[in-house]
């Protein structure tokens, strides 16, 4: 703030109402500089009565420019941090002030009221521009409310083309495309596809700067958690609100009336309640915005619902819901009897029970409303938790109840306290109540033994009734209840189904039994992407039994606590900057370096993080002991105890020169697990995984992810694949780390192994004839090789989280394939690992698929013994302007054939493109119209040109590649 | 008289280290030796043991040729205690782990707190928790005094 001269006759006319102490103080306030100011108005907050504060803001309120305290009808939209945070005052004296101010503008209020109630009334009759027009009317007559910013994204939710451009400016105006945060979390909360729940507590739990962002972080909340937890919170819930804009102030004590500080608030503001209800459209009106027949409506319905806070019935409705539809354990709620009593007013008390066939869920009479609760899932949901809240979980549900109960509700593994559904499990006997309840809480606790409970269960109930299959189970689940089985898909991933030792007694049947997950719930949902992981999981099973290697990778993350991670520190951000770039409609922008700048920190967590990253497993699993235990006492125990030297070995002719080499070769690999084995860090610089994208190979796949992300995003409109989109890419970035560490390890063994010192002892004749002491040296040398080899499998991206495959490898896989069909088809399929093509991502299927179908062709119509070759090589396509890996397999033809009659054949076979949708179920995998299929199904897949040309069918494919 | 002792051990070099010192203190002993998770199941529901010497991380599965990546897991010792918990059983175990803290509930503790954490979180009795530190160390000196504290030792 600038100083000011306090000769001004309006400013002269405030001071003196001001007794003589505060009123020389307000003179050095508006003298000063604004800290200086800041340190004052503070002091007088502290100490003065209401009344000389209020007072003092009149007084800095009627300066043209300072930076303390916003206008009451702001003409900008405050969205942004533009005033200093002032100390906090009792909430008694904020809200006396809140009520001599409701007194003062009572015109301007009732003002606002009006255009309110117009804007409503156009709402009602869906007149969507006329409604958008009346919000532009109201901020510009009236000014900005956070009120009227939530109406506008009501209407760019609901509204029609015309009102969304008639609202565009004021959005713009109010930072959306700046990836304001206020803004950008409001409509990203009005979206259909968003996750509300995983919104809400990325936004409650925004990282706190303090008072720096102290006003954005209570603003974003007002559309997801407007309720004070005490008067505390309150109190700084009313000096934001009232930094947004007054009517924004008064609605918070509207919505906040359960406190009992509220009680006694001014007749003024009691008023304003009055106006602002008159102004409300009815809960009947507003249910009639969304259809009720559908399934997602009462979801819109809920999330929209800030949109109407003037409305008492929607502020009880949320009141209700916000409560009870949200995770136990956070911070903002404490269910008590204050809460329950509150709720108790909205929501009707139904024994769990009953829960599943009970219409009426709430005491309002809205119709409407009543007929979205009962085809959504978002009250019976609330209502669920309400009553476990009621009774801790002490109460009886039928198993039959229990399984329609969870088709009609969502989210309470995520809502529902852990404690009470335990007692409900003990409450219940039967084995498959207590399934359903253990898979609610297995997600969510912590604790093992939860964990534990639900697979000992899980596996009783698998084996007693489903004879083992545990894809019979889930089936039979979900034919009880869709909302179960696809529940215990979601649950029963690989890392659950590893530990399923009664059941699963192979690595390669968590593999399968996966697969078949995928399968089903391909079959069940009808969506092909399942199929596709399916496949990828079981192409990467052959490929494994086409290694027939040892694989034991010891790097991991722990996904689903990952993704966890992603959905409550990143999603919000993330929401952010897509929206952002969504609305500058730059798809192109995968090179944003605020996107750039997330995925390097998601992966900087996939790498550091204790509990569930690399570095835990790299702790846990390799650095602590498992090292050095591998390359040190297991080496040298083998040679120590190995007949031919162990004796020889001791004896003092080499003792002293064993010892010597053992002690430096120690210290070694002591220096390779001090240095190498971390995650890079400032007293770590040689670690091993760089937890950055500072490398050209890095910043390329950082840019990869985020192009993938961006177009997914622009596609669906929603966050959802982008938890899965970071973890594959986590991978990729990590893998450049472990390749390079991997080849490093390889290479140890010169360094490791002091040769002067070997010679020594060989040379000392070992105290025995000089070929055992050669074969000494020699066994010393490959025993650490060897170990190095082993240990370098330790080092790498497990199969099983992220798919990926060599060419040649997948090639081989293929071949395999093909020969249980026809055992005497033995063409070339051996690769040079090192110049062979990788390929990341799910979509290799389609590659082996399509290798499938030349492969096959040629086993089964091409010439016994003929030459069967194949070309694979990444060329830029000019066409596509973008990469491509390129194929080309060319086998040989009988000798009874000739190139024009296969080419008729050929052209006969492939022109019949009628049915080409069908390909694959009529012609299985092998019949050459399923390349076409393929390529119908996957827009980056080419079918460059089938063709016979001397007397070989050359098969030429192509894959666009992301980068 | 024939003592059974148990030892869930992925890493050759540590199982066979642990065998010797089981097999020194107890030279008439039957040591059977587990790789991973669904193996040591097996064995436990097989036969009953004087002694169950557990390491905290390790595979679900033993590690094939040709069969896949195994799932590391951290907590992988946790299960067969509840294993054991959920069939009635009392077998005494110690852990023996290469890293210094367990992590139990979320949280991690040190070894000489990790023994009561699982008493207070899951009400199973491990007899200790200790720090295995190589070829010779502190836990050979523990290990050999809780056997003979049990009378696993050949007298």
């Amino acid at each position: 703030m600038q100083p000011v001269t306090t000769t001004d006759p309006k400013t002269h006319l405030n001071l003196k109402q001001l007794n003589l102490r505060t009123r020389n103080q307000a003179r050095s306030i508006l003298a000063v500089e604004s800290v200086d100011a800041l340190k004052i108005l503070n002091r007088i907050r502290e100490r003065q009565r209401w009344q000389e504060i209020l007072q003092i803001e009149r007084l800095l309120r009627a300066q043209p420019a300072q930076d303390f305290l916003p206008s009451l009808f702001p003409t900008e939209p405050q969205t942004t941090e533009n005033y200093y945070r002032l100390s906090p005052i009792s909430v008694e004296k904020q809200i006396a002030i809140l009520g001599a101010l409701a007194t003062e503008n009572i015109e301007k209020i009732t003002g606002v009221c009006v255009t309110l109630g117009s804007v409503n009334s156009a709402l009602a009759k869906r007149d969507f521009l006329s409604a958008a027009k009346q919000v532009v009317e109201m901020v510009s007559t009236h000014g900005y409310s956070h009120l009227a910013l939530r109406k506008a994204a009501l209407i760019q939710a609901l509204g029609t083309d015309d009102s969304k451009e008639e609202i565009k400016p004021f959005l713009i105006a109010a930072g959306i495309g700046k990836q304001n945060t206020i803004t950008s979390s409001l409509l990203h909360c009005y979206q259909e596809e968003q996750d509300i729940l995983s919104l809400k507590r990325s936004i409650m739990s925004l990282p706190s700067r303090g008072i720096a962002n102290k006003f954005t972080r209570d603003i974003s909340r007002l559309v997801f958690h407007p309720h004070a937890k005490n008067e505390l919170d309150l109190n700084d819930l009313i000096q934001s609100a009232l930094q947004s804009s007054l009517i924004d102030a008064v609605l918070l004590l509207k919505i906040n009336r359960h406190l009992a500080v509220l009680q006694n608030v001014p007749a003024s503001i009691q008023n304003i309640f009055k106006i602002l209800e008159k102004a409300s459209s009815s809960v009947e009106i507003i249910a009639g915005l969304y259809q009720s027949s559908l399934v997602e409506s009462e979801g819109m319905f809920f999330k929209h619902s800030s949109a109407w806070y003037e409305n008492t019935d929607i502020i009880e409705y949320r009141f209700a819901l916000d409560h009870f539809n949200d995770v136990p354990e956070a911070s903002y709620l404490s269910i008590n009897e204050e809460i329950l009593k509150r709720a108790a007013g909205w929501l009707i008390e139904i024994p769990i029970r009953d829960l599943s066939e009970t219409k009426a869920l709430s005491r309002h009479t809205s119709v409407t409303l009543r007929n979205l609760e009962n085809t959504g899932f978002h009250t019976r949901s609330a209502s669920f938790n309400f009553a476990l809240y009621r009774s801790q979980g002490f109460e009886e549900i039928e198993e039959a109840n229990l399984m329609r109960l969870m088709s009609k509700t969502l989210g309470l593994a995520k809502t529902s306290p852990p404690q009470f559904l335990r007692n409900l499990a003990l409450s219940n006997p039967t084995p498959r109540t207590k399934l359903v309840l253990l898979l609610l809480i297995a997600r969510k606790s912590k604790n093992e033994g939860d964990d534990y409970q639900l697979r000992r269960i899980l596996q009783q109930i698998t084996r007693d009734e489903y004879a083992g299959d545990l894809v019979s189970l889930v089936r039979n689940l979900a034919d009880f209840s869709p909302a179960i089985g696809e529940y215990a898909y979601d649950v029963f991933t690989e890392d659950f189904i590893a530990k399923l030792s009664h059941l699963i007694k192979s690595t390669s049947e968590i593999t399968e039994t996966r697969a078949a997950l995928h399968t089903w719930m391909g079959q069940h949902t009808g969506e092909k992407g399942f199929f596709d992981r399916a496949r990828t999981l079981l192409i990467d099973h052959q490929i494994n039994k086409v290694r027939n290697e040892i694989d034991d990778n010891r790097i991991y993350v722990d996904a689903s606590r990952f993704a966890e991670w992603i959905n409550d520190e990143l999603l919000r951000e993330l929401s952010q900057i897509l929206t952002g770039l969504k609305h500058k409609n730059t798809p192109l922008s995968e090179e944003d370096p605020q996107l750039l700048n997330l995925i390097e920190r998601c992966y900087s967590t996939f790498c550091q993080n204790r509990i569930f990253g690399i570095a835990s497993y790299l702790g846990r699993r390799i650095r602590h002991g498992t090292f050095k235990g591998h390359l040190y006492h297991a080496v040298i125990g083998a040679i120590e105890r190995h007949p031919k030297y162990k004796d020889t070995i001791n004896e003092p002719c080499c003792a002293k020169r064993w010892e010597h080499w053992k002690q430096e070769y120690e210290a070694k690999v002591d220096n390779m697990i001090k240095d190498r084995l971390h995650v890079e860090a400032s007293d770590k610089r040689e670690g091993f995984l760089k937890a950055n994208l500072k490398s050209t190979g890095k910043a390329e796949i950082a840019i990869g992810c985020a192009k993938n992300i961006v177009t997914d995003y622009f596609e669906h409109n929603s966050t959802e694949s982008s938890a899965q989109l970071l973890i594959d890419y986590c991978w990729r970035l990590a893998e450049v780390d472990l390749r390079n560490f991997n080849a490093w390890l390889k290479n140890q063994k010169g360094g490791l192994i002091n040769q002067p010192l070997l010679q020594e002892i060989k040379i000392s004749g070992f105290g025995g004839t000089r070929e055992i002491a050669n074969e000494f040296c020699r066994d010393v040398v490959r025993t650490v090789d060897e170990k190095l080899l082993a240990m370098s499998n330790w080092f790498k991206r497990p199969s099983s989280v992220a798919p990926k495959a060599s060419m040649g490898l997948l090639y081989k896989a293929v071949v395999a394939e093909v020969q249980e069909t026809y055992p005497d088809f033995s063409p070339l399929a051996d690769f040079d690992e090192k110049s062979d093509i990788d390929l990341f991502g799910g979509a290799y299927h389609v590659l082996y698929d399509s290798f499938y179908v030349a492969v096959f062709n040629a086993a089964k119509h091409g010439k016994q013994d003929g030459q069967v070759n194949r070309v694979f090589r990444i060329e830029r396509d000019p066409r596509r302007d973008c990469l491509m890996v390129v194929v080309e397999i060319s086998s040989e033809i009988r000798d009874d054939d000739d190139d024009d009659a296969v080419n008729i054949r050929l052209k006969e076979h492939l022109h019949c493109t009628d049915d080409i949708e069908n390909a694959q179920i009529n012609e299985g995998r092998s019949g050459l119209r399923k390349l076409y299929q393929l390529q119908l199904s996957d827009k980056n897949f080419f079918v460059e040109s089938i063709k016979c040309e001397n007397r070989y069918v050359d098969v030429r494919l192509s894959y666009a590649l992301l980068y | 008289m024939v003592h059974s002792f148990l030892i869930v051990e992925d890493d050759d070099f540590k199982r066979d280290r642990l065998s010797e010192v089981i097999s020194t203190c107890s030279p008439e002993s039957m040591i059977r030796s587990e790789p991973s998770l669904a193996s040591a199941i097996a064995a436990i529901n097989d036969a009953v043991y004087d002694l169950i010497i557990l390491d905290m991380a390790i595979p679900s599965h033993t590690v094939t040729p040709g069969g896949g990546s195994p799932i590391s897991l951290l907590t992988g010792g946790l299960e067969i205690i509840f294993e054991l918990q959920s069939l009635n059983r009392i077998d005494p175990c110690v852990i023996i782990t290469q890293y210094n803290e367990i992590e139990i509930c979320g949280q991690f503790y040190p070894l000489c707190t990790a023994s009561s954490a699982i008493k207070n979180n899951f009400s199973y009795n491990v007899i200790a928790c200790l720090e295995y530190s190589g070829n010779d160390g502190v836990w050979i000196r523990q290990l050999e005094s809780i056997m003979e504290k049990y009378g696993y030792t050949a007298s």
